[in-house]
């Protein structure tokens, strides 16, 4: 009788602590429910839609209407569409040397084939060079980019 | 020769206290003494030792050992090692200075030395096989309610960046579940394991002539 009186208290105590155990840590599971809850209620606030154009030169071209982006750059909206970019980070900014596998091509010392960037002015009508590297231009809502890519060259 | 007994700090004090009275007796009593000091020595130094050192958070053997000393050499001893290793870890720990909390882990840690001393007047002469289970259940609890004193000290601490406590305790509590739950079920596998075997060492070590 004393035994069993000694092993229901130690059932007891081992069932006490299970269940507080398991209520604080349910408790803690709660808390971090919240919190990206309300982060990601913060975030959904921020949310634009941009359009972006992959042209890859060779008249295959693919849109990505509506993408969904916080805050973001061309460049890390570039890195939402597809995971497939080969780049490069420098003083001057983010310099994208593939994407889906088509390099960037140097034919001569001062001309060949690369990505590059432009902007939809709505206004004129017209893809723009904002002049400026893809990470350095946060995008607004509908805004619409594409990435071409095409020949260069310059002269000195 | 009489063998010291391992019922509690009160058998320890009164054995020491006739030690003074009788020359005979204390010249008996010395080489069980020497063996119980050592053994306690050894066990302050090792415990001390693997509780400064940097492991994961809440991986500890100090409740072990002061659960077990205080099982064999008394209630006194085991809260005495519990409250002297915490006391030290309290300014050398790795993880840095403990401040508010330092009371609180204490007292934590000397009540399981004591308890340990407790429980060994209900389980008598060392533990049997059967105790593993037992043992595991004790540590879980006594984990549980040292956690929940140090989330106390914690909850204190939040109330000096002027928090109320009430808020505060349940943020002290929520935000270290984790980390308890981690710290019960480690101390759960380790008393149930080891405490059994070790305890019956150290019995053993001490009768040992």
């Amino acid at each position: 009788m004393g035994i069993q009186r000694r092993a229901l208290g130690f059932v007891a105590m081992g069932l006490l602590v299970w269940s507080l155990v398991t209520t604080l840590t349910s408790a803690y599971y709660y808390s971090l429910y919240v919190e990206a809850r309300q982060t990601f209620d913060e975030l959904k606030s921020l949310a634009i839609d941009v359009n972006l154009l992959l042209d890859y030169g060779n008249g295959t071209q693919k849109w990505h209407n509506q993408t969904v982006i916080a805050g973001s750059t061309t460049f890390e909206t570039l890195l939402t569409v597809t995971k497939n970019v080969d780049y490069k980070s420098s003083a001057y900014g983010v310099f994208v040397s593939a994407i889906d596998g088509v390099q960037n091509v140097a034919e001569t010392p001062t001309s060949g084939r690369a990505w590059l960037w432009y902007w939809w002015n709505a206004t004129s009508s017209k893809w723009t060079d904002l002049m400026r590297a893809s990470d350095a231009y946060i995008l607004k809502p509908n805004d619409s980019v594409v990435w071409r890519y095409e020949s260069y060259s310059y002269s000195f | 020769m009489t063998r010291i007994s391992n019922l509690g700090f009160g058998a320890g004090l009164a054995r020491f206290y006739m030690d003074g009275l009788s020359n005979q007796y204390y010249e008996d009593a010395l080489p069980v003494d020497t063996r119980r000091l050592a053994l306690l020595s050894v066990l302050t130094a090792l415990c001390m030792g693997i509780q400064l050192l940097l492991r994961p958070m809440n991986a500890e053997f100090t409740s072990l050992i002061s659960f077990a000393t205080g099982m064999v050499f008394g209630s006194l001893y085991g809260a005495s090692l519990g409250i002297l290793v915490m006391f030290v870890n309290g300014f050398l720990s790795p993880y840095g200075f403990a401040g508010v909390v330092l009371p609180f882990q204490i007292i934590g840690m000397g009540s399981i030395g004591l308890v340990g001393g407790l429980y060994a007047r209900i389980t008598h002469k060392g533990m049997r096989a059967g105790a593993f289970i037992e043992a595991a259940v004790l540590g879980a609890f006594l984990t549980f309610i040292y956690d929940v004193l140090t989330n106390v000290g914690t909850a204190v601490h939040f109330t000096l960046t002027g928090m109320p406590f009430s808020e505060a305790l349940v943020a002290a509590l929520v935000s270290g579940a984790l980390p308890a739950a981690f710290h019960v079920v480690w101390n759960a596998v380790l008393f149930g394991t080891v405490s059994v075997p070790l305890v019956n060492a150290m019995h053993e070590m001490l009768a040992w002539r």
